[in-house]
């Protein structure tokens, strides 16, 4: 399959194209279009040009050995501002830490950067990762690029817009509910939520410790798939990864479709476009069955008490006397969050709700861990609505929260799911989620090249 | 059903170290009630956990409490981002008052 990657250092190979003359057509597209949709919140362009300039005068000198040593070579990328880059202002999209300037690297941006990939800047997102549309942010509202009044989703949006209106080659996101996929699906390009353990959290700013996950953004699963070998892996800074290889891909897969993920209250038109991504799969050869995932309806409560939880204890740091202000800079959002989860971790009512959601996400991982002892992937949609009007759901938080009904359970569950693009209604974009078991990254990446090759939903872009 | 009041978006604020207006106490209190309502559904089921894993199903491991050479901050580099220093360390207010020694 010819990716965008493959594409994008074909053109260095032959000499069509330089790494610069690469970041200056991104730079110019951001100059051009990015005042209107909001995308970046810094950008380095001056760092990025000079990297450039060093890669090429590289390339010059020892050839196509560097696209061997260095796999993302020439590739240029952007990272949601939860990222930390050394030297580079890091603002979570909080007003808090507009002036923050962290003294280290993530170790995802350190690896992305070793592999040959250049920053060209921060994206916007939701304050703290805290919502599902972009407009929590500090610093404006994302727009939708194919309809202007609409959200990008959230929280990652900044980062899927600056892939979606071809600012960059990838971008980097972070999914702690759904804040990769839901802005992949409302966008049209894929959206990577790995494996809980897959990639170190370390030099992230922490939203909830044991759900955040590093995911990508990029045209193609084979770019995905890419981006994901690069990152993941132990890096002795987060205990919790593991080196794992998971299952191999299949030549078929035995798919499940659960049933509770195509509940009342889901658009027609979305629900059409899901099932007929379902079919076509299907037809390609691969056997689908519906599974059982019966404790779905209480993953939106578990996740509303385990995320506040540990919100309120993550945030419980910034105090203004490291970094930032104090918390009177807090935004809305991040206080509701924060209270909402001191209230829950309170002496009174910690048995209530704190026990019983760590309890539920018990039920909702063996549940998971029993659909996969008899499928190999599911098939599920990411939203139950089309991307919707800026300003519908900003005053009211908890149909705000419900739309992350059908990505939470993955994150509770710890597993993996990909965003593919399968359609369009009213000219906006619908995703598709590709959940694999832990680990199953790659089977998730083989199905879904093998889709996007049988369609060609992900090479459509919006018209800026 | 637990709903939350006032008093309890005061009492939760206080704990968080967040002062809030009183407009701010009347709009949390409406929405986190809602939110409470929703979250309500977990209450009422009998289910208990004893998680003693990671997320990524690993037990709990320690490390050497030793410091990594390659990887510590400088003292300037810990103290670039703070707006209150003091002969090269963070200046924070007291925790204590003097009187609470005797």
């Amino acid at each position: 399959m010819i990716t965008e990657f493959s594409k994008a250092q074909n053109q260095i190979k032959s000499g069509q194209a330089t790494v610069k003359s690469r970041v200056e057509y991104f730079l110019k597209r951001i100059e051009e279009f990015d005042g209107e949709l909001n995308s970046f919140i810094t950008i380095t362009g001056e760092e990025a040009l000079k990297k450039a300039e060093q890669m090429d005068t590289l390339f010059s000198e020892k050839g196509e050995e560097v696209f061997e040593k260095m796999p993302l070579f020439g590739l240029v990328f952007s990272a949601k501002d939860m990222y930390l880059t050394e030297g580079v202002k890091t603002t979570a999209g909080s007003k808090l830490l507009s002036d923050f300037v962290p003294p280290y690297s993530s170790t995802v941006i350190s690896r992305l950067t070793e592999a040959g990939a250049i920053l060209i800047g921060k994206t916007n997102q939701d304050a703290w990762a805290h919502g599902s549309s972009g407009e929590n942010s500090d610093f404006g509202v994302t727009k939708n690029p194919w309809d202007k009044s609409r959200v990008p989703g959230g929280s990652s949006s900044g980062a899927a817009v600056s892939v979606a209106a071809g600012f960059c080659d990838f971008a980097m996101g972070t999914d702690t509910g759904g804040s990769v996929r839901l802005p992949a699906s409302f966008t049209n390009v894929v959206g990577l939520k790995p494996t809980y353990g897959a990639i170190s959290r370390y030099g992230v700013i922490a939203m909830a410790s044991s759900l955040d996950t590093m995911g990508n953004f990029a045209i193609s699963s084979s770019d995905s798939k890419k981006i994901f070998d690069i990152v993941k892996g132990q890096d002795g800074f987060d205990q919790t990864v593991l080196d794992v290889n998971g299952a191999a891909p299949k030549t078929k897969y035995t798919i499940g479709v659960p049933k509770q993920y195509f509940s009342e209250g889901m658009d027609p038109s979305v629900e059409r476009l899901v099932l007929d991504a379902i079919e076509k799969i299907s037809q390609m050869g691969h056997k689908v069955v519906e599974v059982e995932l019966p404790s779905t309806d209480y993953a939106i409560s578990a996740y509303y008490v385990i995320c506040p939880a540990e919100v309120s204890s993550n945030l419980g740091r910034y105090d203004g006397v490291r970094m930032g202000l104090n918390r009177d800079a807090f935004g809305d959002e991040a206080k509701r969050r924060i209270m909402l989860g001191t209230y829950v971790l309170e002496s009174g009512y910690v048995d209530a709700y704190y026990n019983k959601a760590v309890a539920v996400r018990d039920l909702i991982k063996s549940e998971f861990e029993q659909a996969f002892s008899k499928v190999d992937l599911m098939l599920a949609p990411v939203s139950p609505t089309l991307p919707f009007k800026l300003g519908e759901k900003s005053n009211d938080p908890l149909s705000m929260y419900l739309a992350d009904v059908y990505t939470v359970a993955i994150n509770i569950a710890g597993v993996c799911a990909l965003s593919v693009p399968c359609g369009f209604s009213d000219d906006l974009p619908v995703g598709l989620q590709i959940i694999g078991p832990s680990f199953g990254e790659q089977m998730v990446f083989d199905l879904a090249q093998s889709y996007q090759e049988a369609t060609d939903w992900h090479t459509k872009s919006p018209k800026l | 059903m637990h709903t939350v009041t006032k008093n309890d978006v005061a009492r939760v604020a206080s704990l968080s170290k967040l002062t809030l207006t009183p407009a701010e106490t009347e709009l949390f209190e409406k929405q986190l009630s809602e939110i409470v309502t929703h979250i309500d559904k977990i209450a009422t089921l009998e289910i208990s956990s004893s998680q003693k894993h990671t997320e990524s199903g690993t037990l709990l491991k320690m490390r050497e409490d030793t410091i990594d050479e390659l990887n510590k901050l400088t003292p300037n580099e810990a103290l670039s981002n703070t707006n209150s220093k003091k002969s090269g360390m963070f200046e924070v207010k007291y925790v204590f008052s003097q009187t609470d020694e005797s």
